[in-house]
């Protein structure tokens, strides 16, 4: 049983967030598990008896939940050699470029 | 002196638009704009286009028989009254569209008023008199005669032109600027709203203008001295289609498209087939949409809004400034064209459609410090 945590830059958890397991070298669409972080951020896969590693993807999917996530956070592969391991992922913030727009514009010539 | 929109604090505005076309007739019906808005924000997109009223009628997206004159119910002054509001209380800028089909001439101009009226209130507000008013058979000039902007900046949303062909001929510029000498020139306000051409678009690329063609507004303002921005070019969707309406899937077009827009121009707006319903893209059901909005707004993030203030540069143009290798036969890019804009000693540069093998070489002096992950060929240089 490998236990997934989930985190921001902050280490916060991030909820809600897609995980998929694949095989080895295998995208995120050909992944065969796929399970989304609790409200402390976590998930779990049973080691299954498939293959000798495997890669874990994170944020390729968008849960009903959350609709802004891959917006968010930058998606993530990480290979994992040892499912029995805990897993902590932290994911990159994308930001945003956002800033409040104030009082009105001119134009100069 | 490039034509430049100025914040009150004296900061370049660069344009960052999104297409929410029935965003309005969503909150006048009651629906909440939350997702709409958390959308926007997520993605940095500073100014909404919005379209006052609409003659669609029942549509696979919704009945919109009510927004065909929604000035005839009571509740449309305060409904504009609380959407204005409420922007300007999330801190994105409102480009309000007044007329979206031939009406009569008195009553385009007591609706285009009213706007005016209203928008004088709230100063993240810039109208537009109408939207393709030469596909639509609007007046503006005639509308707007006799109309009191207040002072509030705007435009009219003309921008077609008519040249000289090489054989005499009327050249029409839908959505470029033909050849000189002009012979007609559109109405115009504070700045103007281009709508680059689109009707060649066939997917795949038949055409090698479409991923460059974000240029074409530096063209309108060369010639006329006002800002331009690129304010609906080919739409994003699911499905990619032609004609009127077209709609695009390739990110790699687009982004070509759309970082040229920012290099060169105020900037340009998101168009989707979700934002002309006044949705944001479901991340589930249009995931297309989505991933292309987000990867221009990563393109957003990397291109400063000023960079349109730089010095104008290209291969062969200013082959002793242009900051990147370029191959004398124009085949690094499958559209043989790239633009960069130089700031001092920092350029911003594009190759769209970089041919297979291609590779950011700085030249001149100049040192490639970043490129645009997933969009190498969007690429940020020093000296």
């Amino acid at each position: 049983m490998a236990q997934v945590q989930i985190r921001d830059q902050r280490g916060n958890p991030i909820t809600s967030v897609a995980v998929r397991l694949a095989t080895e070298h295998q995208s995120s669409e050909l992944a065969y598990d796929e399970r989304f972080t609790d409200l402390a951020g976590n998930t779990a896969f049973p080691a299954p008896a498939l293959a000798p590693s495997y890669t874990l993807h994170v944020n390729y999917t968008d849960d009903c939940c959350r609709r802004n996530l891959r917006a968010k956070y930058k998606p993530f592969s990480l290979g994992v050699p040892n499912l029995n391991d805990d897993i902590v992922i932290v994911l990159e913030d994308l930001g945003s470029s956002f800033t409040p727009e104030v009082g009105a514009l001119r134009v100069e010539k | 002196m490039t034509p430049r929109f100025v914040r009150e604090d004296g900061s370049t505005f660069g344009w960052r638009g999104a297409t929410m076309f029935l965003l309005h007739a969503r909150f006048m019906r009651g629906e909440s704009i939350d997702d709409q808005i958390e959308w926007m924000h997520s993605l940095g997109v500073n100014i909404a286009r919005v379209f006052m009223r609409v003659p669609w009628g029942v549509t696979p997206f919704g009945d919109w028989r009510f927004y065909a004159q929604p000035e005839r119910d009571a509740n449309y002054e305060p409904s504009v009254r609380a959407f204005l509001q409420r922007f300007t209380d999330e801190g994105i800028r409102v480009q309000p569209v007044a007329l979206t089909d031939s009406s009569q001439m008195s009553e385009g101009r007591a609706l285009t008023q009213q706007l005016f009226d209203i928008a004088r209130d709230f100063e993240l507000v810039t109208p537009q008199t109408a939207n393709e008013p030469n596909v639509n058979g609007i007046d503006t000039k005639g509308v707007m005669a006799g109309v009191n902007r207040h002072g509030v900046l705007a435009c009219a949303g003309d921008y077609l032109t008519v040249g000289t062909a090489p054989d005499g001929s009327d050249e029409v510029g839908d959505g470029f600027m033909p050849s000189p000498p002009l012979k007609k020139t559109p109405f115009m306000l504070d700045y103007g709203d281009l709508h680059t051409e689109r009707s060649w678009h066939q997917p795949p690329i038949s055409s090698d203008r479409y991923p460059r063609n974000g240029k074409e507004p530096l063209e309108f303002i060369s010639t006329f001295g006002i800002p331009w921005v690129d304010g609906e070019p080919v739409g994003f969707g699911e499905v990619p289609h032609a004609g009127s309406g077209a709609r695009l899937t390739d990110i790699q077009q687009a982004m070509g498209h759309h970082a040229i827009a920012h290099l060169l121009t105020p900037g340009s707006t998101l168009h989707t087939q979700a934002g002309l319903e006044g949705r944001a893209p479901d991340p589930v059901s249009e995931p297309i949409q989505t991933a292309m909005c987000e990867d221009i707004s990563r393109m957003w993030r990397f291109i400063p809004e000023s960079c349109y203030l730089g010095q104008y540069s290209r291969p062969h143009l200013s082959p002793d400034t242009f900051p990147l290798e370029w191959r004398a036969d124009d085949s690094d890019s499958l559209v043989k064209h790239a633009y960069a804009s130089i700031l001092g000693s920092e350029a911003y540069a594009c190759v769209p459609l970089p041919r297979d093998g291609w590779e950011a070489k700085g030249v001149n002096g100049w040192t490639v410090e970043r490129q645009l992950d997933g969009f190498p060929f969007v690429v940020h240089l020093t000296r």
